[in-house]
């Protein structure tokens, strides 16, 4: 269609310019508001929008971040973890028979007081709780109530999967996740950081190896009717705790009391007089600081009387005897005439280079500082010697004995699993250093290997195995109530072993608290009955376990160096 | 002219607003996929972490042990069944481990214990191969004589001939 050419002349001919104009000016006004708008919706659409969901999915997220990060122990195996646990609360508002439902309520939570879920029903709040984490089951009871004034809430809820078997070492949360003890409380920082929320920490811990020693530590409690027991397993040459057990023990998913006794950990808190196993460390140091060599010996025909106290041997031979036979038959007065040899600067350097005078660094605040003597003179440096008049914790003790048999080198130990491929987000100390030499450490090994085989440990023999280790029994020091002074009759015995001796992999210390001797062991109670036979039950499940095989031949080591036959008892 | 421009004013305006429209209609749904797609993860992830817990309560040492004993005919193993070298078994001078010999002997993988009140399903059989005939009460008297002039404490091989021989 061809457009009409319309002209129009004369006058009319401006005002049709001068509207034509105007015109003009509206319709670009017009197509300006358009391209505004155009823009603006551009943008929203572009810019705004995605600002929006952006921030819901991640404020989605942070639920889940500010959740507690898990334990694992060295092979992954769950330790605590954190599963969403309902709570029940009640809009007392919106009920209508409390009475009723106050008793159906207390038919499916049985644990409360029917009297106080109907004065919480009843109360004048818009919002009360009934109860906090409930098990699922329970949910579903309540929800079968059909109330719709009862209302539930997530909640987080600290779970340990394994129960009592790793208490000490894990403590426990409270029920907002307040942590009160042990791991969690140690690493909470860690533990509550939202970024690292999934990453779990990684213990060093095992928890097969912490089963048996639980299982052997409660068998022999039970068999010599003992007060209590503790049991530690350390890697020999990296300081890892690879078990830790102190009994009796709590179960950590029930929110205990924070000052019930079997909360307290034997092996970090209590500090114990641990008697012969010092005997490892005084033997050490005359060898190392050349006191006494190998062939040398002392006299223990009659009991020495330092400062007016009179020390016998508990296995007396009564003759003299060389420094393997000092050690294999714990001698006591062979002992300490070698620390009379050694001084109080030689003796106080080394256990200090041993750490036994501060607290030990593992990652729990719960530790015991050791009881050192008020002054070192020379009654504390023979008591000393053989592990009297010092108290320190079982772990200083099972470290110390680690370095002795590793090769010489202190490591601290350790609840957080070493692996150069793991990146943890804690840093653990390793600053270890060398405390003795090589060549004294393999004698060390030696002797400790004598004993077992020929010595008070002979007990803990596991064929197949070589094991090396030391007994001890020290009578329990005298506490505040008892009106005296000095020693009670009751004893702790203990053993301390390494294994295989020829290469050691695992240092393992067994107590017990308050033994008492049955039959089977004539009614001994000493270290060596009973704390012996408890290590070589555990070396006979950890060895298999772990892959270690069986040594091909039995050598003995110093073997000559003892007058072996016509010395047994 | 300034119709051609209005014109194509008009429809930039119409096809950018469509597009502008499809592209945030588009964006929104992904959006929305992408939100059902994380609250699906994170319920995953709870679920995983109650599978994780739960796993971690059923393989409880304790547990494992208790089941072990009751349903399976193995105990724990003992350093006498390990060795330290394969070359200890034999005293041949090359000797090579081919495969684990576990995975030859199926008697040594884990087996369910026999039920001791189970009832055995094979038929019953006399035991001695012979047919089974009506009784007759004196033929059954000798056999039993017979039976007693052989000596419980003979060998394998004279209980055979035994048997043969007769």
């Amino acid at each position: 269609m061809k457009p009409i050419d319309l002209r129009v002349e004369g006058v009319r001919q401006g005002a049709i310019e001068v509207v034509r104009n105007r015109m003009i000016i509206v319709m670009a006004l017009f197509a300006l508001g358009f391209v505004t708008l155009s823009f603006k919706l551009v943008s929203v659409g572009v810019f705004q929008a995605n600002k929006e969901i952006g921030y819901r999915t991640a404020s989605a997220n942070n639920a889940l971040l500010m959740a507690r990060a898990d334990i694992v122990d060295r092979n992954g195996v769950v330790l605590a973890t954190n599963l969403k646990t309902p709570s029940l609360g009640v809009n007392p508002h919106k009920i209508n028979d409390p009475e009723l439902l106050s008793y159906r309520i207390k038919e499916v939570l049985p644990s409360l007081k029917r009297d106080d879920i109907l004065a919480t029903l009843t109360s004048e709040r818009r919002h009360a709780w009934i109860k906090r984490k409930l098990t699922p089951k329970q949910m579903f009871e309540i929800n079968k109530l059909g109330e719709p004034g009862l209302v539930f809430s997530d909640a987080e809820k600290r779970i340990y999967p394994h129960g009592s078997l790793v208490s000490h070492v894990l403590g426990s949360v409270g029920v907002d996740n307040q942590p009160s003890a042990g791991v969690e409380l140690y690493f909470n920082e860690r533990l509550s950081d939202p970024l690292c929320s999934e990453e779990p920490l990684e213990l060093s811990i095992d928890i097969r190896l912490q089963h048996i020693l639980n299982q052997e530590l409660n068998n022999y409690m039970e068999k010599f009717s003992a007060k209590g027991g503790a049991g530690l397993i350390l890697d020999a040459k990296t300081g890892e705790v690879l078990a830790l057990s102190s009994l009796p023990d709590f179960d950590p998913n029930e929110n205990n009391d924070p000052t019930d006794p079997s909360r307290f950990n034997q092996i970090l808190q209590g500090v114990y007089e641990l008697g012969s196993g010092f005997k490892t460390f005084t033997i050490a140091s005359g060898l190392e600081s050349n006191v006494v060599d190998l062939g040398g010996g002392y006299d223990a025909s009659k009991p020495v009387r330092v400062s007016g106290f009179t020390i016998h041997d508990d296995h007396a031979k009564n003759r003299w005897l060389s420094v393997p036979e000092i050690y294999v038959y714990s001698s006591n007065i062979g002992t300490l005439k070698m620390a009379q040899e050694i001084g109080v600067d030689g003796q106080k350097e080394f256990f200090e280079k041993l750490g036994l005078f501060r607290k030990t660094d593992i990652e729990i605040h719960e530790k015991g500082n050791p009881i050192l003597p008020y002054q070192w003179g020379p009654t504390e440096l023979v008591t000393t010697s053989y592990g009297h008049g010092i108290a320190v914790t079982p772990l200083h003790l099972a470290s110390g004995v680690a370095a002795m048999i590793n090769g010489g080198r202190l490591n601290p130990a350790t609840l957080i699993r070493k692996d150069a491929k793991q990146v943890q987000t804690v840093s653990y100390e390793q600053d270890e250093f060398q405390v003795i030499s090589p060549e004294t450490s393999e004698v060390m090994r030696n002797l400790m290997h004598l004993v077992v085989e020929f010595g008070t440990g002979k007990s803990a023999k596991v064929d197949g195995y070589l094991i090396g280790g030391k007994t001890g029994t020290a009578n329990k020091a005298a506490e505040k109530g008892d009106g005296f002074r000095g020693y009670k009759k009751e004893i702790i015995s203990s053993f301390v072993a390494a294994f295989p001796i020829n290469d050691p992999q695992y240092v393992i210390f067994a107590m017990l608290d308050e033994p008492h001797g049955i039959k089977e062991t004539f009614n001994m109670a000493s270290g060596g009955w009973t704390a012996a036979p408890m290590v070589g039950n555990i070396i006979r499940k950890v060895g298999p376990l772990m892959g270690i095989k069986p040594a091909q031949t039995n050598d003995i080591e110093f073997e000559e160096m003892m007058l072996v036959s016509g010395t047994e008892e | 002219m300034i119709k051609l421009f209005a014109l194509f004013t008009v429809l930039t305006v119409i096809i950018s607003t469509t597009a502008v429209y499809n592209l945030k209609q588009g964006t929104y749904d992904l959006e929305e996929e992408k939100r059902t797609i994380s609250s699906k993860i994170l319920k995953d992830r709870e679920a995983i972490k109650v599978l994780k817990a739960e796993m971690a309560y059923l393989s409880r040492p304790e547990r494992i042990e208790r089941l072990s004993k009751r349903h399976l005919v193995l105990a724990s193993t003992t350093n006498e069944q390990m060795v330290s070298d394969v070359k200890e078994l034999s005293e041949r001078e090359n000797v090579q481990l081919v495969s684990l010999p576990i995975d030859n002997f199926k008697p040594f993988l884990p087996r369910p214990k026999p039920d001791p009140s189970a009832v055995s399903k094979a038929p019953i059989y006399p035991s001695n191969g012979e047919q089974v005939v009506a009784i007759d009460f004196d033929a059954t008297k000798e056999k039993e004589e017979v039976k007693r002039d052989v000596p419980e404490t003979l060998s394998l091989y004279d209980r055979i001939l035994a048997k043969i021989g007769n």
